[in-house]
């Protein structure tokens, strides 16, 4: 078991290896993705920056500790697009061209990230990042506070990933379309980028339970923020784990509705 | 001719029937877009404990985020890019280029088909529900500018997400593009942010950009809080966008046009 | 038991599909009729493993359903399937690591790199040592004239050499059962001989089970065996001369004449092809022989004749012909 675990992520690796080959072969399309990260990161600061212009901003909230909370959306949903690109995975899954991926000796969760890349995204990593480690340098840092950030972020992270995954499979049987799916992420990718306390009690249970992207931006900030209880600490990961396996379960059940092309 | 491109159109709008699912998801998530910005600004007011932020009372605040969210359905297209995508990279093109009807004239009249039933399903009923709601100044002049602005920001728009539709000749895949111009339009357009909020410098740039025609300048139209001078200027930047775009992308066609046949489909 | 390499019993699939109406009011217009569509049904055969066997059919038979279920890519809905004594979907890691699948459409290349940076990824996919790898590489460059090919931007060969290449990179592991869907779609005839001799070569030295579908009937000519797929059925399972002696009783008779003939060749066989002054005719083996058919041979306006057995695509057309009168 140990050993297959071992195997998928070599065969990650080494997929991603290629893509990032094939990808810096084609110079246009690494410029045009430079451009793209570029504006990606500017969206994500300027409601930011403009409400806190204009007002005395949100409630418990600096405007750095709001820089820090956006950078770790921006890099987890980047992180997301990076391994799964939602509307490619939904084109290969419609027009059958899984089949080649299929037929490799690999677990499924690592074939489906390996049969496409979101490589663009990389750069919005890179340029999150910095604005993270300015605004953290404004903030302070304590070594408790960075590793809960790192566990939290890492395992919060995983579980969006497996939970899109499940999320494509499902609507690939039910509309066929990535539409959904792609317009619920950018939806949560908008919501967590906010602290989870501005929508109430019920935006809350959605954007952790429902949607579990709380665990991987709200939380580890919170962590980073030294705001998080030891208890509340391994209550986010408690949980997180379990969407993940139930994302995982029900991503591999999913499969049997693959059709390759045909019907 | 007149006969052809109204054919375009008609199947403009039946493909949004066909694909009604897709529509009432777009539908769907805008109108939960509008309340994250909702609760983010409640909890800005609450906050500030002020009762007007940039001349916008909460309420109307609430107003701004359900109309921008209403119009944008109508004043732009982004899958005229997806479209064109898969047109190219499906060799669906080489079918669509021997039809009587020139390529872009196609792309720009389903769209037209398109927006028409979008404007016709969606917008139009959402705005009669708001105006029970009030804060809405409705005068025959702002309705009659809110319409022109919208035609307006539709034309421009379809250029641009025509030129962006046009890149995947040079990319595998654009769809990363799509959703970012998507992000720069709901941003630059007033999507996130009311405009009249930003710093003056900033105001100024956003004011030279077409997309404010796309959100912002038809929602205050309707709400009353831009003056007629700042319509009509809004209305000329987005007629003078649309001549040079319009040029842009019958030059980049004529380019893109050669080297689809040159590469043989 | 041990020597099948593949067992396939009553096998079924069902896909759903859709039907958008085009009449009613504009209600019943939006709405979609749903029903289920049956791509294989009860279909059963063995395999034993160094076979090569010919998966036919025609478009929608379900020959590509077929080898999708056995290489684990889709499910079957009932029956029971193993390969290499595996069940393909649920064991599928294990099956794969042995499997080698050419899907025509779908390369194992990466469109940007060169194809050998796909055989340096399969080398790392599969576990292919070293030096196991240099060899097959060579020897596999070598028999499909690729040694200048293969160092290529992929984008830039020919849809032979892209074929060639996918072929290389799908059997490098050197897989126990390969399956081959519509390999020579679209391929230049050397660039065929190659794969064809390829696969011969590959059988005789590791037994290498092959499957192939196509609709090419010279790939036929490779296989010792022949399924027949219609509709979701096996229609015919047995070797390919027997193919051919199912209709083996008619000769062609290609007659060229003075002049465009006036003569009633109806009365002499089934007239199965006119050009100016060539007729071509269907006729028993028996009736080849009667005075009656001997008489028209010596007649005086015919200047030339030549007998033949009709071809493997010939007889396909036949098969499914009567398969569509039964049918009705």
């Amino acid at each position: 078991m140990e050993n297959r675990l071992v195997r998928d992520i070599r065969f990650y690796l080494l997929s991603q290896y290629y893509w990032w080959r094939g990808f810096l072969v084609y110079r246009e399309q690494a410029a045009m993705w430079l451009i793209y990260s570029l504006i990606n990161i500017t969206y994500s600061y300027i409601t930011v920056a403009v409400i806190y212009t204009v007002s005395s901003g949100i409630a418990g909230w600096s405007y750095y500790q709001m820089l820090f909370l956006v950078s770790t959306a921006t890099i987890v949903m980047n992180a997301l697009y990076y391994n799964v690109n939602i509307g490619w995975l939904m084109d290969l899954l419609r027009r059958g061209g899984m089949d080649p991926y299929l037929i490799r000796p690999y677990g499924r969760i690592s074939v489906f990230l390996s049969s496409q890349e979101g490589i663009g995204s990389a750069g919005g990593i890179v340029g999150a990042f910095v604005v993270l480690l300015y605004a953290a340098s404004v903030i302070g840092a304590n070594p408790v506070g960075l590793l809960a950030y790192l566990v939290l972020l890492v395992a919060g992270a995983i579980t969006l990933v497996l939970f899109t995954l499940m999320l494509v499979m499902l609507f690939y049987h039910l509309l066929r379309s990535a539409q959904f799916v792609q317009k619920l992420l950018n939806f949560v990718g908008q919501a967590s980028q906010y602290p989870l306390a501005v929508y109430g009690f019920v935006g809350q249970l959605l954007f952790t339970l429902v949607l579990p992207v709380g665990f991987a931006s709200y939380y580890p900030a919170k962590a980073f923020l030294s705001s998080i209880s030891l208890a509340g600490f391994l209550e986010a990961l408690l949980i997180s784990f379990a969407i993940s396996a139930i994302s995982y379960l029900a991503f591999n059940r999913l499969q049997v509705y693959y059709l390759s092309g045909g019907g | 001719m007149i006969d052809r491109y109204a054919a375009v159109l008609i199947i403009g709008f039946k493909q949004q029937l066909a694909y009604k699912k897709d529509y009432f998801i777009s539908l769907g998530f805008r109108i939960f877009a509008s309340f994250i910005m909702i609760a983010v600004w409640t909890a800005v007011y609450l906050n500030s404990s002020v009762s007007s932020i940039g001349g916008l009372t909460l309420p109307q605040m609430y107003i701004y985020f359900f109309l921008i969210n209403a119009i944008a359905i109508a004043s732009w297209n982004e899958t005229v890019a997806e479209n064109i995508q898969d047109d190219i990279q499906n060799g669906t093109i080489t079918t669509a280029l021997v039809k009587p009807v020139a390529y872009t004239a196609q792309v720009f009249f389903s769209s037209l088909g398109n927006n028409s039933f979008a404007g016709l399903a969606v917008t139009v009923p959402f705005l009669i529900l708001i105006s029970f709601i009030g804060h809405l100044v409705l005068t025959l002049q702002s309705v009659a500018f809110f319409l022109m602005e919208i035609v307006l920001s539709f034309i421009v728009s379809t250029f641009i997400f025509f030129l962006i539709g046009t890149l995947a000749i040079y990319l595998t895949n654009i769809w990363g593009i799509i959703a970012v111009t998507e992000s720069l339009y709901m941003l630059l357009g007033g999507g996130v942010v009311p405009l009249n909020l930003l710093p003056p410098w900033a105001g100024g740039i956003f004011a030279a950009l077409p997309m404010q025609l796309s959100l912002y300048t038809p929602a205050a139209t309707l709400l009353g809080i831009v003056s007629t001078g700042e319509i009509v200027q809004s209305l000329l930047v987005g007629v003078a966008w649309a001549v040079p775009l319009f040029i842009l992308s019958v030059l980049v066609w004529s380019r893109v046009r050669g080297k689809i046949t040159s590469v043989g489909g | 038991m041990e020597d099948y390499a593949i067992e396939v019993e009553n096998v079924s699939k069902w896909f759903k599909a859709h039907e958008v109406k085009r009449s009613g009011s504009f209600v019943t217009r939006l709405m979609r009729k749903t029903y289920l569509k049956r791509a294989l049904s009860d279909v059963s055969f063995t395999v034993k493993a160094g076979e090569i066997v010919a998966l036919l059919g025609r478009n929608g038979s379900g020959k590509s359903t077929l080898i999708k279920i056995l290489s684990g890519i889709l499910h079957a809905d009932s029956g029971k399937v193993r390969a290499l004594g595996f069940e393909p979907w649920t064991q599928r890691i294990q099956l794969a690591q042995q499997l080698g699948v050419v899907l025509g459409a779908h390369g194992q290349l990466f469109w940007n790199l060169p194809a050998v940076d796909a055989f340096e990824y399969m080398k790392g996919i599969y576990g292919i040592g070293q030096k196991e790898y240099d060899r097959r590489l060579k020897y596999f460059l070598k028999i499909l004239d690729l040694e200048h090919v293969y160092n290529r931007q992929v984008r830039t060969m020919s849809l032979g050499e892209q074929m060639k290449c996918n072929f290389v990179a799908s059997v490098l592991h050197n897989p126990k059962i390969v399956f081959l869907d519509e390999p020579t779609i679209g391929v230049d005839l050397p660039s065929k001989i190659a794969l064809r001799k390829t696969v011969g070569e590959l059988q005789a030295r590791y037994k290498t089970t092959f499957i192939l579908t196509t609709h090419i009937v010279e790939d036929i000519g490779i296989a010792q065996r022949v399924i027949l797929l219609s509709r979701g059925k096996v229609v015919f399972d047995d070797t390919r001369p027997k193919l051919e002696a199912m209709f083996g009783d008619k000769r062609h008779v290609e007659l060229h004449l003075t002049e465009p003939a006036k003569i009633n060749f109806g009365a002499y066989g089934r007239v199965i092809g006119r050009e100016g002054t060539m007729v071509r005719l269907e006729v028993s083996k028996g009736a080849l022989k009667s005075k009656k058919f001997l008489s028209l041979l010596n007649r005086k306006d015919v200047l030339d004749y030549r007998v033949a057995e009709p071809g493997l695509n010939f007889i396909l057309n036949k098969f499914y012909a009567k398969l569509d009168r039964e049918k009705r």
